[in-house]
């Protein structure tokens, strides 16, 4: 994620909607990949989305700069993801499988290259299905997005073992997967 | 080093660039001697580290953003509209927890001025209805009689007198 200026924040706390929008087009990847990946599901990340940065919106003001403004969003996105995985998973009580998924994607009508891609990206999701969403947001926001162990641990509210705890787990679940098939 | 401790550091600091460099190298030694650990290494790169690395940052579509500027723009016309009750629930509550006599009076006092004001209102319309029919009858009887010596005064004062001089 990009390094958001600290004017344009202090301009968005005081109502500039230009600012905010601003930082919403610096944030947004970050915002949206992480609630995809932690909740596999489209519309969900979308919701997701929407969720952080009206939250932002609402808690700028009394943002103090006492951390990092990426530590905080990174905060908000995780915690948000989690929870909306968490009531979505109790809604529906049902799980997608790795095949399941790559058959949805397959069948899609889309050009060679973006099948391929699709491909791979659904391969994925499917194995990230296989986490829960603690391990799965940690091992996304390290892969993906290269945050430090002190990163996620901050990020996470989470002590740093912890965060290598959950990352050992996450990378042996994908190793045992790997073997089975 | 032993395997157990290199596995750990493997699935975690190792593969993620967190070990500092003399741990680091101890690692890398270990991997170069031990064909277990170096096997498990190619394996963990294989089914946990390659795959991820597919995954690219993502931008949500156009239609999250408008839905932000939707809710902020619902959520300003709400603080608009509960600022604006709440300054009039301000009044109210200062209005209501005056002393009871004061409220009384003032109670009172409002309706008598309410009252009064209608009661204004009415009688000046009511002059002002008779004097636009009073006028009217005027210059109907002054067209009616032009020969007559004791003509209808114009005068408002004496319209009475008039009146009555006209039907005798």
């Amino acid at each position: 994620m990009k390094d958001i200026p600290e004017d344009i924040i202090v301009r968005a706390a005081n109502g500039d909607l230009r600012a905010f929008e601003e930082i919403y087009r610096l944030s947004c990847g970050f915002v949206f990949s992480v609630a995809l990946r932690v909740t596999n599901n489209h519309a969900d990340a979308q919701e997701v989305t929407q969720d952080v940065f009206l939250k932002i919106h609402r808690k700028l003001k009394g943002f103090r700069f006492l951390s990092s403004f990426k530590t905080w969003i990174y905060r908000v996105t995780v915690n948000t993801a989690i929870n909306k995985y968490k009531s979505a998973v109790k809604q529906t009580a049902k799980r997608v499988d790795f095949d399941s998924v790559i058959n949805v994607t397959a069948a899609r009508d889309i050009m060679e290259e973006s099948i391929d891609k699709e491909y791979a990206q659904a391969a994925v999701s499917g194995l990230l299905e296989m986490l829960n969403p603690d391990q799965r947001a940690c091992l996304v926001l390290r892969e993906v997005h290269g945050l430090s162990y002190a990163e996620i641990s901050e990020a996470m509210k989470i002590n740093i073992n912890t965060v290598r705890s959950r990352l050992k787990r996450a990378r042996l679940a994908l190793m045992e997967h790997k073997k089975k098939r | 080093m032993k395997c157990k401790r290199v596995k750990d550091l493997l699935l975690t600091d190792f593969i993620d660039g967190q070990l500092d460099e003399a741990l680091r190298q101890e690692v890398d030694v270990h991997l170069k001697m031990c064909k277990k650990c170096g096997q498990f290494e190619q394996e963990l790169r294989h089914s946990a580290i390659e795959p991820l690395a597919e995954l690219k940052e993502i931008e949500p579509p156009d239609s999250v953003w408008q839905g932000i500027k939707e809710a902020l723009y619902e959520q300003n016309e709400g603080i608009t509209f509960a600022k604006a009750a709440a300054v009039l629930r301000g009044y109210l509550d200062r209005f209501f927890s005056l002393p009871r006599p004061a409220f009384a009076f003032i109670t009172v006092l409002a309706v008598f001025l309410v009252i009064s004001g209608s009661m204004n209102l009415w009688s000046l319309r009511s002059r002002r209805l008779i004097n636009a029919y009073v006028q009217e009858q005027m210059e109907f009887f002054e067209g009616l009689d032009t020969d007559n010596e004791d003509s209808l005064m114009t005068n408002n004062d004496n319209l009475e007198e008039a009146i009555e001089k006209y039907f005798l």
